[in-house]
């Protein structure tokens, strides 16, 4: 699950809204998934239901997720477009996030790219479709 | 009232050892004293009704207790209102205190006026003490209400006093109240006054509610808003103390000035008044001294005076004869100087030698059973004229002339007989009943003994209870004589004008009042009528009617027409509109 | 009649000299959860105790749900629940019994969701409320209030002295309430970061005055606390106060007031933005 940071300045909802993105494109949630329940996700996070339901309207709109007749939330099929351009976004926001902390540790960035060709070259790849 | 019910259930299921405690004790208490009556001293017997008054120390703290456990904030959610609590706590410990108290009421023998009496006293001794609770809710105000009760019979002392005198007026003027108040007081009330039975309670009544009120103020104001209230308090409590006695005060003020206005009005009004005579009185002195009785001796030793009708037949002549230029004396007279109200009995002029007028009809009696038709005639012409040669003529001689010619007529009708020449001894009786009226032509103003002032203490009180008491009563006593007065005078100036017997009868039928008499099963209405007007009214419809057809009868000539609104039946006229009828001892056709 | 739940105006209340609450204006929307902070003797527990009736203000106008809390009072209690931590219920009463004497009251009490709620917070049904700990009575409290489902539900911090896992059951059951039916929250609360996530307005108050009176997200945008280069004095505009954390100058800022702080510094929890406005450490 995910966690909620309240001092990041970013609404609740959004971050709702990027978490349920983010396991989505971590494969934890696949297209065709039931999302939990507005009430099971307010009491999980210790959050207001309506944030919740505002989270879920939001990613409705942008057709990330949609309802079926009977209830519940669902993961929509997307298209693969925009799947990528996604991705690539979410690639970017978490390199840059890297950054930011190593350059707060003043660890030198030629550095982190030795460590992360050492990474990426010892372990093995993860499908992410 | 279901509200009511679930607080009362409530608070049942909390205090439950209270309610089933004064249950119990009203029934075991009964039980035990009603085996242990006989054998329990005079005082043990009292002790039970002294401990029911102090009850409301064990119940009446309903709501310190409630306070001091902290739940009036639950209370406050709830959709009721919060005078609502107040009433329900302030019923549910009046209940538990009645319900406590009736058992030792109970060892009394049951008479309503007690029962009256101590339940009154006991809800002003449970509402003093549920506003003493109320003002210090730590438990001592109980106490705080029972000491303020003894201020408060201080200063209600003279309302007590004064409302038992109203109380006695009222049931002396009115019969129906008097029946209401003998229903609730019954017989041989111990207390010093039976009204004190109907005074005391009501005075209770008043303030045990002027204490409930003041304790649903203290509850809105202290508890509910949590305003501080010594001001309001401090108020509430003068008036308290003050308002009854400034109520006597000025309830006494009223009435004696109320006596002093009605006093000087009627004694500068001309008026009919029985008890009224002229100061001066002046008659042929042959009145006085000639004597109309002879001595007769019975056997057994007995002297006694009879009338003797020579002796009247004398004095008549005398009257006819010598009046105009008889001597005169005259005389004066007392008022008296206590004003009663039994005004109703024509009194005779005791300074007469004639000591009764019945001598007159005594007279015509014996000569009519003699057949002396002339002799009657002189009779019945005297009777007149013996109050012309009085003068002034004042009231008490005109009733004192309807009640003889009552009794004349009476006396023809009876020992008349069946003579032809008895007709015109009718004759005569009927043009002086023809031409009776009712107006003087001397009206005195009614003089009433002088009057004391506002404050000054009437000269006429008597009986027994406290100062005031006393002086309220005559004062009353007085203000009933001026209504009766001024009532008695509408009754004849009304009379006065009425022409016909038909008028007469009508105006007679909307002066009647109904009286109630005695209470409960023994009642029964009667018929109430100012006498003179009765009588004036008997003579001119009754008197009239039946001596034209006894006439017409006697001289074989066809009955008279009878009025419209009479009626014969059974050998009595019947007035169709009063109701009255003539007198069967007068036997007429 | 407003979209507001609750209207206050210019309330004044004063005990003796000492004035708790001066001109006070708060409004809550219908259907918000409203938290209301602030410390002790702020006047949370006077203007709550205002709200329902309780007391009377010196002066401005109340209206709680379009009625006067004072002179409508018995409509108003049908329409409301109200659970406060020093109100005491019946201790001499079992729940089922209490149940059954509210039940009388309010027509709109559900004696099968008072029994539900009685299993879920697993509260004995023969014993007497007197004999309950705490965490326990703050439930039956609650159930009081939940079983009826009324359009305001006013809780003057109703965890506190309670212990760890009843307090997560209270915020369960808050949340779980939120979501079953439309209804309007006003808690005042000292656990600040608990109540943070459900709270959709929050009113701040000290020394009887509302600070702020927003919803929780515009809130938290508007104040951000920003490193101080070096040994400024020059006071900013819309600063608030300043801090020092571990060995760095910060202050915090309002930058509704100065927008060209808007992208300075990093914002704030909601308990640190408490703190700062009250003065607190």
């Amino acid at each position: 699950m995910f966690h909620l940071d309240m001092a990041s300045g970013i609404p609740v909802y959004l971050q709702i809204a990027a978490g349920i993105r983010a396991e989505r494109l971590s494969g934890r949630y696949r297209t065709g998934d039931r999302i939990p329940p507005v009430r099971e996700l307010a009491l999980a996070l210790r959050v207001n239901p309506n944030t919740v339901a505002r989270a879920y309207r939001c990613l409705q709109e942008e057709g990330f997720l949609e309802s079926r007749p009977g209830g519940g939330n669902y993961i929509a099929p997307i298209p693969s477009e925009t799947d990528h351009a996604e991705r690539e976004a979410h690639l970017s926001e978490l390199l840059d996030a890297l950054l930011r902390e190593t350059d707060a540790l003043q660890i030198p960035r030629s550095r982190v790219e030795a460590v992360l060709k050492q990474k990426l070259n010892g372990e093995e790849r993860k499908d992410v479709e | 009232m279901s509200d009511f019910l679930m607080i009362w259930r409530l608070e049942g299921k909390q205090n439950r050892w209270l309610w089933l405690g004064a249950f119990a004790l009203m029934l075991g208490g009964q039980g035990t004293l009603f085996l242990l009556r006989e054998s329990l001293p005079e005082v043990l017997q009292w002790f039970p009704v002294i401990l029911a008054f102090l009850s409301p120390l064990f119940f009446a703290s309903g709501i310190p207790l409630m306070i001091a456990k902290k739940q009036l904030p639950l209370f406050l959610t709830l959709p009721v209102g919060s005078r609502k609590i107040y009433w329900n706590y302030y019923s549910g410990s009046l209940l538990l205190c009645l319900i406590f108290a009736s058992t030792l009421f109970l060892t009394q023998a049951f008479i309503l006026r007690n029962l009256i009496l101590g339940t009154s006293l006991l809800l002003l001794v449970h509402a003093a003490m549920f506003w003493g609770g109320l003002l210090r809710r730590d438990g001592s105000g109980s106490v705080v209400g029972l000491l303020i009760l003894f201020p408060l019979y201080l200063a209600c002392y003279p309302l007590i006093q004064f409302l038992t005198a109203l109380l006695a007026a009222l049931s002396s003027w009115s019969p129906e109240i008097e029946s209401v108040l003998c229903l609730l007081t019954g017989e041989n009330a111990p207390l010093p006054t039976s009204e004190y039975y109907i005074t005391v309670p009501l005075i209770a009544l008043a303030s045990a509610s002027a204490f409930a009120l003041a304790g649903a103020s203290l509850w809105n104001q202290e508890v509910i808003r949590g305003r501080k209230g010594m001001k309001r308090t401090v108020w509430f409590t003068v008036l308290l103390l003050t308002t009854p006695f400034l109520a006597a005060v000025l309830g006494y003020v009223a009435v004696s000035w109320a006596d002093c206005l009605l006093h000087d009005y009627w004694s500068r009004q001309p008026g009919f008044w029985s008890d009224e005579k002229p100061f001066r009185i002046t008659y042929p002195e042959f009145y006085r001294t000639t004597s109309m009785r002879k001595q007769e001796h019975v056997p057994g030793g007995v002297k006694r005076y009879v009338v003797d009708p020579e002796k009247v037949l004398l004095f008549c002549r005398r009257l006819q004869n010598e009046t105009d230029t008889a001597k005169r004396v005259m005389t004066t007279c007392d008022l008296p100087f206590l004003l009663d109200y039994y005004g109703y009995i024509p009194r005779s002029l005791s300074y007469f030698a004639i000591s009764d007028y019945n001598c007159f009809p005594m007279a015509l009696k014996a000569f009519l059973e003699q057949k002396r038709w002339d002799d009657a005639k002189e009779i019945l012409k005297c009777s007149e004229l013996l109050f012309v040669y009085i003068h002034p003529q004042y009231f008490e001689l005109l009733f004192t002339k309807l009640y003889l010619l009552r009794c004349e007529l009476k006396v023809i009708c009876i020992y008349a007989g069946d003579e032809p020449e008895a007709a015109s001894v009718m004759q005569v009786l009927l043009k002086q009943l023809e031409k009776l009226s009712l107006s003087l032509s001397y009206l005195p103003d009614v003089r009433l003994p002088s009057n004391a002032g506002i404050f000054e203490i009437p000269k006429d009180i008597s009986g027994d209870g406290g100062l005031l008491r006393r002086c309220a009563d005559a004062r009353f006593r007085h203000i009933f004589v001026y209504w009766k007065i001024a009532r008695c005078n509408r009754e004849i100036r009304g009379a006065v004008p009425c022409g016909t017997p038909e008028e007469l009868s009508r105006y007679v039928k909307g002066i009647i009042r109904f009286v109630t008499v005695g209470y409960g099963k023994k009642a029964w209405i009667r018929k109430e009528l100012n006498p003179y007007v009765y009588t004036y009214y008997y003579l001119k419809v009754f008197g009239v009617t039946g001596l034209r057809r006894r006439i017409a009868f006697l001289e074989k000539s066809p009955p008279p027409e009878l009025p419209e609104h009479l009626k014969i039946e059974k050998d009595r006229i019947t007035d169709k509109i009063t109701g009255y009828s003539s007198s069967t001892s007068e036997g007429w056709q | 009649m407003s979209g507001y739940a609750i209207e206050m105006k210019g309330v004044a209340k004063r005990y003796g000299k000492h004035c708790i609450l001066d001109g006070f204006d708060l409004t809550v929307p219908k259907g918000a959860v409203y938290a209301l902070l602030g410390n002790n003797g702020a006047g949370k527990s006077t203007s709550i105790r205002l709200m329902t009736g309780q007391l009377l203000a010196d002066s401005g106008t109340i209206s709680v749900l379009g009625l006067d809390p004072v002179k409508e009072a018995t409509a108003l209690r049908l329409r409301f629940g109200y659970v406060a931590e020093t109100e005491r219920l019946f201790d001499f009463l079992t729940p089922p019994e209490l149940f059954a004497f509210l039940k009388h009251f309010f027509p709109d009490w559900n004696d099968q969701r008072a029994t539900e709620l009685l299993h879920r917070f697993r509260l004995p049904a023969d014993k007497k409320i007197g004999s309950f700990s705490r965490g326990m009575y703050a439930k039956t409290a609650l159930i009081t209030v939940m079983a009826r489902r009324p359009e305001l539900v006013i809780l003057d911090d109703p965890a506190l002295g309670l212990d760890t896992v009843s307090r997560s059951d209270f915020m369960t059951q808050l949340i779980e309430s939120i979501q079953e039916y439309e209804h309007t929250i006003l808690l005042s609360s000292h656990l600040i970061p608990e109540v943070e996530g459900v709270c959709d307005y929050v009113g701040i108050l000290r020394n009887g005055k509302l600070l702020c009176s927003q919803d929780t997200e515009s809130l938290k945008s508007r104040f951000r606390r920003i490193r101080l280069p070096g040994e400024e004095t020059a006071k900013m505009t819309g600063e608030i106060c300043r801090k020092k954390i571990a060995g760095t100058d910060y202050v915090v800022a309002d930058v509704s007031v100065n927008r060209s702080l808007r992208n300075d510094g990093e914002a704030m929890t909601l308990e640190e933005i408490f703190l700062a406005l009250t003065g607190g450490e």
